[in-house]
């Protein structure tokens, strides 16, 4: 699964450390997210969608493989 | 929808650790003090406080604890747990393998806690590696 949390991250001019603040983990948990190591659940997902004030499929995007 | 949905997972609090650490450093204690002075190396006994040290360790919360640290120890749990039963199988076969027991109705093997204790400490340093890792 990718997702855009890095883009959106610059257009807000947020750190991992603020985001993850907002949302309630740890700077290594948006860390892992946000390169594809860690898949966060629908909470965690709707939560930083709600901090980017966008839908969640506009962040996360599922990928060919994800459906093997 | 609760904040911390993965908070019931471990219930322990983070402090437990050092009572966990502190039942292991007493039980190593003992068990080079009866070495020393006895010569019994019981490894069995030794076990049972370690054991029970490294469950408080394990399964107390982290302090920065979220969903991404019950997914990492679960995952070093499905790998310590059966490589763990592989060493005990090994351990078994090298050094307890004196056959078969008449007086007990068994083959000899190492104890549920000392099969514990492999279990929890793989666990652990997986837990840590992947941590640092991913």
């Amino acid at each position: 699964m990718k997702n855009t949390i890095k883009v959106e991250r610059a257009k807000k001019e947020l750190t991992q450390a603020d985001l993850a603040e907002r949302v309630g983990v740890s700077r290594q948990t948006i860390n892992s997210i946000e390169k594809g190591r860690f898949i966060p659940s629908t909470l965690l997902a709707l939560k930083i969608a709600r901090v980017f004030e966008v839908a969640v499929d506009s962040i996360f995007a599922l990928e060919p493989e994800d459906w093997n | 929808m609760a904040a911390k949905n993965t908070s019931p997972v471990f219930i322990y609090p983070s402090g437990m650790k050092f009572l966990g650490l502190a039942m292991i450093f007493f039980a190593i204690l003992i068990f080079v003090y009866r070495i020393t002075t006895y010569n019994i190396m019981d490894t069995a006994g030794a076990s049972f406080p370690i054991a029970f040290g490294l469950i408080l360790i394990f399964f107390s919360r982290e302090k920065d604890q979220d969903e991404r640290t019950v997914y990492l120890k679960f995952k070093a749990l499905a790998l310590g747990v059966p490589l763990a039963a592989v060493i005990t199988m090994g351990i078994n076969y090298l050094h307890n393998f004196n056959g078969y027991s008449i007086e007990t109705d068994s083959w000899y093997s190492i104890s549920a806690f000392e099969y514990l204790t492999v279990a929890l400490l793989l666990a652990l340093v997986s837990f840590y590696y992947l941590r640092y890792k991913e």
